[in-house]
């Protein structure tokens, strides 16, 4: 008797809740109806700032304060983060004794692919059967999605110096294409600050809960909206993007090239290293042209693959500073990448397994200690 | 019958808990009475985590570049439209005309030293016969900037301006970046010591009106959750730039050598430009620090920054392209002429700045005048 009277009850209360959800919809549909407003225009800033708010979910610390983002502990399942602020086994700033520590820096390709695991794994093995002083390799990885070379030069000035790598390892150029094709009314800046702002960090708030495909309905999305105005007021104008990038690639932008950034940035790089005594490594990034977003973006990366030889054979008297090839060793096509960029495990093991020999060829003929 | 019953019983909930709320008003009310605090502290307190946390960025500086945790806003007052104090100038530099950047935090963003710089090494190469026509001194400095920001600033934007001659002026933000209270890791770019410029976020509670703060129950039970969720932002600070913490003498040392690896990175990068680095021990009056802290730790700090600076320089020397100059040592501002113990006033400023320029011209004889044209890698 009393389990009837309940379910009665609930299926009252079920019963009014659905008639004021429906009311609400239907007033939410006329208010935009009548106003002519888009429900997009509502969807749109409810989604950027909910991914705003799941930045920090998304494995990103977004409140260091020298980077738009850098991986926070735990965010790459492939790679263990230390407490160095690297993806990486060590967790000591003083390399241990005997380890060849190699500090492998770039943007996706670095982040998410195989690459840097088949490089220390191949170090490993080449380092026990050779006389260089060590006996195995210690592979830090400092690296971001769509990090450029500007994000790499920061984190290895102000950061990476200080593990004092042995080695430093740079794939990187797709990710200054981006930066370097910009839409006409855009003025360009030195450090790319015209392509990316920091990703702003904002805490979660409880509506997060609610998934973001019930915006589709319209009640549901005003709500959020109007809640995230009375939340953010500043923020709602313009949301922080994501990864902080400010606009997407599209073939019809132009490139501009006022600024040699993805040069200068090598070059202090390479300065850096010298300067400690670390020895660095180029390497020629892969792009299958035929998968190529444009043609001109194919073009780019050859262009900054030749400025990377460029800067390398500029310090190759100090013995320091080397060039992989590896864009002119390994075939760029569908076995070896993934899309036009991305490594498979194939494209993985042949530039680990290639970069991993130049290492080794290059302690060959300089051993130091940094 | 039952809904009077119910309307009844809503009545006796409703009035036990206004006796309630009136009772711990006079609970809390009397709490404070004895305990001699003044209740507007915390409704300020309050009032202030609502302003900054609704906010949005600061307008002065421009908290959303991608590799520093803030910059002037290009275009504010007295800044140009590359985000540096003084006027526009071109990435290209001109032909026959020396061009000078400082890197620096307060001291040199306060754009004396950088401005009589600039006036007396033009009069200098007058009088000496260098090979420029004129001189120009690019303001790379902003408030509080450690040489962590300065080094990024110079890496990633200062480099394309291409100068001929660098001026590092650095010391008492690194002091402060050197020192930590126990709790946090020291880390070695000073990530311990600044986060992003960032509002606070806005709590929950604060989305009820601030009227409701003349309670001081409310207002109270709202700064007990407002200290609780906002941990570390001083309303004081304001986390103005970003900094976590503020300097207390007795801090514990980080181990890190953060300043003079900064410093090796800037000459490395400089000299790999083909740029001459005059590298400037900062000037710290100890008596000012020993009147605001009680001792004259903050001075002895910067008193290592400037020995770091000199040996850094010194391992460079052999280039014949990196000078030390020991402002700290060689520069005698009476008090009138310091606002605190490393800014000066005008005057005070205006003697530094000549001071570094005649040093300069002095070492810029020796080396003939023979600068090399700097590579901006275009």
């Amino acid at each position: 008797m009393i389990g009837c009277r309940a379910l009665r009850w609930l299926a009252r209360l079920l019963l009014v809740a659905a008639a004021l959800f429906v009311s609400a919809e239907i007033a939410a549909r006329v208010y935009l109806h009548v106003k002519g407003y888009p429900a997009s225009r509502y969807i749109q800033v409810n989604h950027a700032l909910r991914q705003a708010r799941a930045a920090s979910r998304d494995g990103f610390d977004t409140e260091y304060p020298y980077l738009p983002f850098r991986p926070a502990p735990g965010a790459n399942p492939n790679l263990a983060a230390n407490g160095l602020g690297f993806l990486g086994e060590g967790a000591r700033w003083e390399p241990p004794e005997r380890t060849l520590r190699v500090l492998c820096t770039g943007g996706s390709m670095v982040y998410y692919d195989a690459f840097p695991t088949v490089l220390e794994d191949c170090l490993d093995s080449l380092l026990a059967g050779e006389d260089t002083g060590y006996d195995s390799c210690q592979l830090l990885v400092s690296s971001g999605p769509t990090w450029s070379s500007m994000e790499c030069l920061v984190y290895y000035a102000v950061r990476g110096v200080y593990t004092r790598p042995h080695v430093v390892i740079v794939y990187v150029a797709v990710n200054d294409v981006y930066a370097m094709f910009v839409p006409d009314s855009i003025e360009v800046q030195p450090d790319y600050s015209h392509y990316r702002i920091s990703m702003m960090p904002l805490p979660p708030v409880p509506w997060d809960l609610i998934p973001g495909w019930a915006d589709s309905s319209r009640a549901v999305a005003l709500s959020r909206y109007a809640l995230d105005r009375i939340m953010y007021p500043a923020y709602q104008k313009s949301p922080p993007p994501r990864l902080g990038l400010m606009y997407r690639f599209y073939p019809e932008y132009s490139i501009d090239t006022t600024f040699a950034t993805y040069r200068s940035n090598l070059e202090a790089m390479a300065a850096i290293a010298v300067s400690r005594g670390s020895s660095i490594f180029f390497v020629s990034e892969l792009h299958d042209s035929t998968r190529s977003s444009s043609p001109a973006m194919a073009h780019a990366v050859e262009a900054l693959n030749d400025i990377a030889e460029a800067v390398a054979r500029r310090h190759e008297a100090g013995g320091l500073v080397h060039f992989v090839d590896a864009a002119s060793t390994i075939p760029a096509d569908s076995s070896t990448l993934s899309d036009k960029s991305h490594l498979t495990e194939e494209g993985s093991e042949l530039i680990g397994r290639l970069v991993a020999s130049e290492v080794c060829a290059g302690l060959r003929h300089h051993a130091e200690e940094p | 019958m039952r809904i009077r019953r119910f309307i009844r019983n809503l009545g006796f909930v409703l009035v036990g808990l206004i006796v309630l709320v009136a009772l711990l008003e006079l609970m809390t009310r009397v709490v404070l009475m004895l305990s001699g605090k003044d209740y507007e502290d915390f409704r300020e307190y309050n009032a202030w985590v609502h302003r900054v946390s609704t906010a949005g960025p600061t307008r002065r500086y421009d908290v959303m570049h991608p590799v520093l945790p803030y910059r002037p806003r290009p275009l504010s007052e007295g800044v140009n439209s590359q985000g540096y104090r003084g006027e526009e100038f071109s990435w290209e530099r001109t032909p026959g005309v020396l061009r000078i950047a400082c890197l620096g935090g307060s001291t040199t963003w306060d754009g004396w030293y950088p401005e009589s710089l600039e006036d007396r090494m033009s009069q200098l190469m007058d009088s000496l016969d260098a090979p420029f026509d004129s001189c120009e001194v690019l303001n790379f400095g902003a408030q509080s900037w450690s040489s962590t920001e300065s080094l990024i600033n110079y890496a990633v934007r200062g480099v394309h301006s291409g100068p001929h001659l660098l001026v590092i002026y650095h010391g008492i933000n690194d002091a402060y970046a050197s020192v930590l209270p126990e709790g946090p890791v020291a880390q070695p770019d000073y990530s311990h010591w600044r986060t992003r410029w960032a509002p606070p976020p806005r709590p929950l509670w604060d989305l009820f009106p601030a009227g409701l703060d003349r309670l001081r129950l409310f207002g109270l039970a709202r700064y007990v959750l407002n200290r609780a969720v906002l941990e570390g932002f001083y309303s004081d600070q304001l986390m103005r730039c970003g900094i976590r913490y503020a300097y207390e003498p007795g801090m514990r040392r980080t181990p890190f050598d953060t300043y003079g690896s900064n410093l090796m990175s800037i000459v490395t990068i400089a000299l790999n430009c083909s740029t001459t680095v005059f590298v400037v021990s900062q000037f710290h009056m100890a008596e000012l620090t020993v009147e605001q802290f009680g001792n004259e730790e903050l001075a002895g700090l910067v008193e290592e920054m400037n020995e770091e600076a000199r040996s850094v320089a010194e391992e460079f020397r052999g280039t014949g392209r990196v000078f030390f100059l020991d402002a700290a040592a060689s520069i005698h501002p009476d008090r009138s002429q310091m606002i605190d113990a490393c800014h000066f006033t005008p005057e005070g400023y205006a003697m530094l700045g000549e001071w570094i320029a005649d040093e300069m011209a002095c070492a810029l004889e020796g080396l003939r005048w023979d600068l090399p044209e700097p590579l901006d890698f275009r």
